[in-house]
């Protein structure tokens, strides 16, 4: 037992050893739009050398070459990168395993909830070898958040429906943030209620018009079909308030209070979660106004 | 029960369902202010509660008629309104419109244009490639129907994995196939359009029958099979294409109702289709029902419940035989 007490304790202190003289990586491929966000935003943008197809912000990835997605990130992609950190979502995939065999570093994050994000900025920066600054950027985010909350304090909560699916052109087949999604804790630093948010429904769930109007959300903002560019976001926002506008019996219709969302940030479970809530704090603030 | 006392029961079974299902919800109505026409209730009622219902009715309706219809057609008992291809056709007509974010044209959704617009194309595809001078034959409409769902699934595989993650998200959605109410007068025109061409397909029910247990007994029995094949196959293409317009590919019904109704009732089409075409409507409306009430105000596709219902209750029957 005392023997191997010992070989436990030798081995722990080796492997630290290794972790201590880990180089600092040069060369990182991002797997998805919030990790490379999150890099970009702990000053690393110059060291991504890949990311996936789905990154589209900041400008800079646009040049960058694709692997693949978070669900199927394209290991041979990634090698051909010459990476020395590759960091991915947790999911089917066998990509760590693989990149291990060729003695490439993975890093694994989570997505899902904002201590999630929190959770990711510090992996990440673990990772990179700047844990200091991952640790200042989640205070930074926590801190404006909590300002956020106390700029909505004295306001009457408002409910808030958040739809983030629907079939294209209709208002029909609803997906919408519930419990257990960062957007619901995006709705709860701005100040809001989730209409979905009683605990033990699914995490996105799937809802009919005719929930909407029983929910009766005051405000309702919809990232359901807001197509891929920003030109495309800022074409489709009158439609998709529109439509809002004329489905019968909604408060929030009818109120003018249905924002159909023009920016990434609504989607991405990254440290622009802040910009979502700021701007989500505003639409509260003007749906409290008399008008 | 004899054969006449099974229609009577299907059609029971169906305008039960219309008259039943509108009362579940997810919320529950309140029946006085229904009587006094109050808002929101009436409008619930009305425009999503009824809608719904009916469509799941006449989409369930449809997708069974047309696998029984395949079935009788083909000879194969494990075809569906899918085998044809025609409907893979609609669902990468569809899939095509939610990557490429098209607009809706004329109140019509662009899901439902690109999947009209891809029946359409797959069909005129089908028959040019398998049209001789003497007709359509089912065992080259099977080969070439086979040959397009590959096709067109090879190609919407393609377009979802070049698209973005919200085209992608949608897309994924749209497979799953789920109804939704739409708008009253966009449903008539399918209640009518269905009706009309099932009434098209029962109305040969005695040459579905000859032509389901073989093409030369059909034939010296006085059934044109050339005739009979090109009708069926235009008929039930178009009643599956319209249907995966405004439903999506909701799967199962269209294999297993025909299957339970020939089990149970009759192989005779002419007592089989109508039968099909009242159960499959009946049952895809339930299970839509039981979808959107099981875990309110959450939903289930009505596809998943048709298929966690009937796949072991068709098992079931199958052993019991």
């Amino acid at each position: 037992m005392r023997r191997l007490a010992v070989l436990l304790a030798v081995s722990l202190a080796l492997s630290a050893g290794v972790l201590a003289q880990q180089p600092i990586p040069r060369r990182i491929v991002s797997t998805s739009p919030s990790i490379t966000e999150t890099l970009f935003a702990l000053g690393l943008g110059d060291r991504v050398v890949g990311v996936s197809i789905y990154c589209r912000y900041p400008e800079a990835v646009n040049r960058l070459p694709k692997v693949g997605s978070f669900l199927k990130p394209d290991a041979e992609r990634i090698v051909r990168l010459d990476p020395d950190l590759v960091i991915v979502h947790a999911g089917p995939h066998t990509v760590p395993q693989q990149l291990a065999t060729m003695h490439i570093r993975t890093a694994t994050v989570d997505k899902g909830t904002l201590d999630g994000i929190y959770a990711s900025i510090r992996t990440i920066g673990r990772a990179a070898g700047v844990p200091d600054r991952a640790a200042s950027l989640a205070a930074d985010i926590e801190r404006r958040l909590q300002a956020t909350r106390a700029s909505s304090t004295g306001l009457p909560r408002r409910k808030v429906l958040i739809v983030v699916g629907r079939e294209p052109g209709t208002l029909t087949n609803l997906i919408a943030a519930g419990p257990g999604s960062f957007l619901h804790d995006v709705i709860g630093a701005a100040g809001g209620v989730n209409v979905l948010g009683d605990a033990g429904l699914p995490e996105y769930p799937q809802i009919s018009m005719e929930t909407a109007i029983r929910l009766s959300p005051d405000v309702i903002v919809d990232a359901g079909d807001m197509g891929d560019t920003v030109e495309e976001h800022r074409r489709r926002q009158p439609l998709t308030e529109q439509l809002w506008r004329n489905a019968p019996n909604l408060t929030a219709g009818r109120s003018g209070n249905v924002h159909a969302v023009t920016s990434d940030a609504f989607v991405v479970p990254g440290p622009r979660v802040v910009e979502a809530a700021e701007t989500l704090a505003r639409w509260l603030s003007a749906a409290s106004r008399p008008r | 029960m004899t054969s006449r006392m099974w229609l009577g029961t299907a059609v029971v079974a169906f305008v039960g369902a219309a008259l039943v299902l509108p009362f579940i919800g997810p919320s529950a109505l309140d029946l006085a202010a229904l009587a006094r026409r109050q808002e929101p209730d009436w409008s619930i009622f009305v425009q999503l509660r009824i809608s719904r219902t009916l469509l799941g009715l006449f989409a369930g309706a449809a997708l069974s008629l047309g696998g029984a219809l395949f079935q009788a057609m083909l000879r194969d008992s494990l075809a569906t309104p899918y085998t044809l291809g025609v409907s893979t056709g609609a669902s990468l007509g569809a899939v095509v419109a939610i990557a490429a974010g098209w607009n809706s044209h004329a109140s019509l959704p662009p899901t439902w244009v690109g999947a009209l617009g891809g029946g359409v194309i797959a069909l005129a595809l089908v028959v040019g490639v398998t049209a001789t001078r003497e007709g359509l034959a089912p065992y080259r409409l099977l080969l070439a129907g086979i040959a397009l769902n590959s096709v067109c699934s090879a190609l919407i595989l393609l377009v979802y994995s070049v698209t973005s993650l919200s085209s992608s998200f949608a897309i994924t959605r749209w497979l799953i196939g789920s109804l939704d109410a739409m708008p009253l007068p966009q449903l008539g025109v399918f209640v009518v359009f269905t009706v009309a061409t099932g009434v098209l397909i029962v109305r040969e029910g005695r040459s579905w029958t000859l032509l389901s247990i073989g093409e030369t007994w059909a034939a010296t029995r006085g059934v044109d099979v050339m005739r009979l094949t090109r009708v069926g196959y235009l008929a039930g293409s178009a009643l599956t294409a319209v249907t995966v317009a405004v439903a999506g590919p909701i799967g199962f019904v269209g294999l297993m109702v025909p299957h339970l109704v020939r089990v149970r009732v009759s192989a005779d089409a002419r007592v089989l289709m109508p039968c099909a075409f009242c159960f499959g409507g009946a049952l895809l409306a339930v299970c839509d029902a039981i979808g959107r009430a099981v875990v309110a105000p959450a939903e289930v596709p009505a596809g998943a419940i048709t298929a966690c219902i009937g796949g072991p209750y068709l098992v079931w029957l199958v052993r019991r035989r």
